[in-house]
């Protein structure tokens, strides 16, 4: 499903250069829900959003659904991110002036779609996270855990075969988090969804299927 | 996507964000309405406008200055009728045709009778022969006035404002109607008159005979008087030409009057000739050049605010615009996007600021009809219609839209542009 091969991926600032990933290599198969742990610094985002084609590595090869995707040009990844990736933020990143309903239906917007169908199924995502009630609020009316439903609703809306969350619990007290948490289970074992996720809790990564540990860019087990 | 769909949601995020969409859509109006109402103001007042086609070949004599033997100014006032018929049958160069108004100058307006409506007050213009030929007037009914002075039944011309308040029509040509107990004969009834014309707004155009009964009542000639005089050159290079020929017709009035009552019109200041069109003389055309260029650039400076605040704006969603992108979005839909939202503001704001600029002159325009050259002005202005079709400058509107409108989409387009350029990753983490 989600395939990295020996990517590598550095940062050149005019005074340094990061290694951020070195020679990773990574095979997440379908179904299957996969934490990532680490320190701070040491390559879990970087390894997400190359994952995620949000950033492209500067060498190695990505494989998705058995397809190698490092050669799309820009409108081709769009694409793909459109159809076949969801993404949960640590910080949510949902869109301030929409409602909720707006800020779920966002996805929907870069496709073909009629309007009609874009909200109904919309309405149906914001159901399934629990927010029917909260519809028409926006996200500065809402609770962090509401927030990070809505965003999981986003993630969903488009009906994509791979979830990449980034420390979705990180800005939540525990339970919150823990809420957020059972919906991701949920979303894994009911709608089969891949999902690899970054996490600091140890024990939220322990009911995952498995925890992948880096260090300084690396794998370590 | 659709342009509804842009549209739609621009109109949220307008909603959501009520309090930057007001102060965009009024930094969109004040913009636009003061840019406009300086532009106007400026073209109005340089420019020909109807009825004054040809100002650019106009010289204005509004005023003389009276001085003692010494030379010491004694005294401002307009022309008098003796001087006005001397310099008309001097036959100067260059002059293709004079006109002479006068002024009542005591009266706010005129009271007319009209049979089955009572008294309606205009403000008037006593006018002569040569002014419906300097003068370029569209008549809606009729014609000016044939040039045959018959006390008995005089003809005046009306505005077609005038005239609907006098009769209930613009047809209104030959009926009749009452002034001073003499029965007056409507010849024309011609379109309105801007109060930015220089010399011919008025309700009512009388035989300048009347004026000179009424004046010859009231001033002391030979040198004080109420006319007005305009020459119109046959093209502006017969200007100096013209104007060392009303030198010397001075000189000759002078001395025809010699000594006795120790008034001249002043041989060195002579007669100030108010030249109409802003580059008739170079330095005054440099200067007006200068000060409108300085006036528009302080005009703009809300529209430069505005822009700064539209680019803010634009600046703090760029980590919106990283998760639309990570969502699918193209480079092209979150350009149209932004664009779209500016151009939805800027158009509310561009509709308010047309009805702002209307008010504005409406408001302003007693000041302007104040600044213009002439004794009789602050009696004239008190009762003048304001022609709407001044603030329908539809070429003027658009290209003050046009420009705000281009200055806003430039600086949201900058930063969104910015945006879409760099990374996803580099937009989502940019700070809020
Ligand atoms: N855009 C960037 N430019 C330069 N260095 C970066 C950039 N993004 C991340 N890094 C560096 O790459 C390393 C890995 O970062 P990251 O993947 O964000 O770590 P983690 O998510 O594990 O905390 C860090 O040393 C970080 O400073
Ligand atoms: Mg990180």
């Amino acid at each position: 499903m989600i395939k990295l091969i020996e990517i590598s991926k550095i940062y050149r600032t005019s005074e340094i250069e990061t290694m951020a990933l070195d020679n990773i290599n990574l095979e997440v198969r379908e179904g299957e829900f996969v934490s990532i742990m680490g320190p701070s610094g040491c390559g879990k985002s970087t390894l997400l959003n190359i994952a995620g084609l949000l950033d492209e590595p500067s060498s190695g090869t990505v494989e998705l659904h058995g397809k190698p995707v490092s050669g799309l040009n820009a409108r081709e990844a769009a694409r793909f991110r459109n159809t076949e990736l969801g993404f949960v933020f640590q910080s949510f990143h949902l869109i301030p002036s929409l409602n909720v309903l707006d800020n779920v239906q966002m996805p929907l917007l870069y496709r073909r779609m009629g309007a009609t169908e874009r909200k109904e199924r919309a309405l149906k995502m914001i159901e399934a996270v629990g927010l029917s009630h909260r519809v028409k609020h926006f996200p500065s009316q809402l609770s962090g855990g509401q927030c990070q439903r809505v965003a999981i609703a986003r993630a969903l809306v488009g009906d994509p075969s791979i979830i990449l969350a980034d420390e979705p619990t990180g800005n939540l007290d525990s339970k919150m988090g823990a809420e957020v948490m059972e919906l991701l289970h949920e979303v894994n074992k009911q709608r089969g969804k891949t999902i690899l996720m970054v996490t600091h809790n140890e024990s939220q990564a322990k009911q995952t299927d498995r925890i992948i540990r880096m260090l300084d860019g690396r794998i370590i087990g | 996507m659709k342009l509804p769909v842009y549209l739609r949601q621009s109109w949220q995020i307008m909603l959501k964000n009520r309090q930057y969409s007001l102060l965009y859509i009024v930094g969109v109006t004040l913009s636009m309405a003061f840019i406009m109402a300086f532009l106007m103001f400026v073209l109005m007042a340089s420019r020909s406008i109807y009825p004054e086609r040809d100002r650019d070949r106009m010289m204005l004599i509004g005023s003389v200055l009276l001085c003692d033997e010494d030379g010491n100014p004694k005294l401002n006032t307009m022309v008098s009728s003796r001087f006005a018929a001397l310099l008309e049958g001097a036959g100067i160069d260059g002059v293709e045709n004079t006109a002479v108004i006068t002024y009542s100058g005591l009266t706010k307006g005129v009271d007319l009778e009209v049979p089955g409506r009572g008294i309606v007050t205009v403000p008037e213009l006593y006018v002569d022969d040569g002014f419906w030929e300097v003068c370029q007037f569209e008549f809606i009914s009729g014609r000016a006035p044939s040039g045959e002075w018959n006390p008995a039944l005089p003809e005046a011309v009306l505005s077609a404002t005038t005239a609907r308040r006098c009769f209930g029509t613009e047809d209104a040509a030959g009926r009749e109607l009452m002034y001073g107990g003499t029965s007056l004969r409507i010849c024309g009834v011609v379109r309105d008159v801007s109060v930015m014309a220089m010399l011919a707004d008025a309700g009512i155009w009388l035989p300048i005979q009347m004026g000179r009964e009424m004046a010859s009542l009231i001033h002391n000639e030979p040198y004080v008087g109420t006319d007005m005089m305009c020459l119109l050159a046959g093209s502006r290079r017969d200007f100096p030409a013209i104007r060392a020929g009303v030198e010397e017709v001075i000189a000759r009035y002078n001395a025809s009057f010699g000594k006795a009552d120790g008034m001249y019109i002043s041989p060195e200041e002579t007669v100030p000739l108010t030249y109409l069109g802003a580059s008739t003389d170079a330095h005054v055309g440099v200067f007006i050049s200068a000060i409108t260029a300085m006036v528009l650039l302080l005009m703009l400076i809300p529209a430069v605010n505005l822009s700064g605040m539209v680019s803010s704006s634009v600046e703090e969603r760029i980590a919106e615009f990283g998760v639309r992108k990570a969502y699918g979005a193209s480079a092209g839909v979150l350009v149209k996007q932004v664009l779209s939202e500016n151009f939805l503001l800027t158009l509310i704001g561009g509709l308010a600021g047309m009805f702002c600029a209307g008010g504005l002159l409406r408001l302003l325009s007693p000041v302007l009809a104040g600044s213009k050259s002439g004794y009789g002005t602050g009696v004239l202005q008190a009762d003048l219609v304001f022609p709407t079709d001044m603030f329908l400058r539809v070429d003027v509107y658009a290209a003050v839209f046009v420009s705000v409108l281009l200055l806003n989409l430039l600086s949201s387009l900058i930063p969104v542009l910015r945006a879409v350029r760099s990374n996803v990753t580099d937009s989502l983490n940019e700070k809020k």
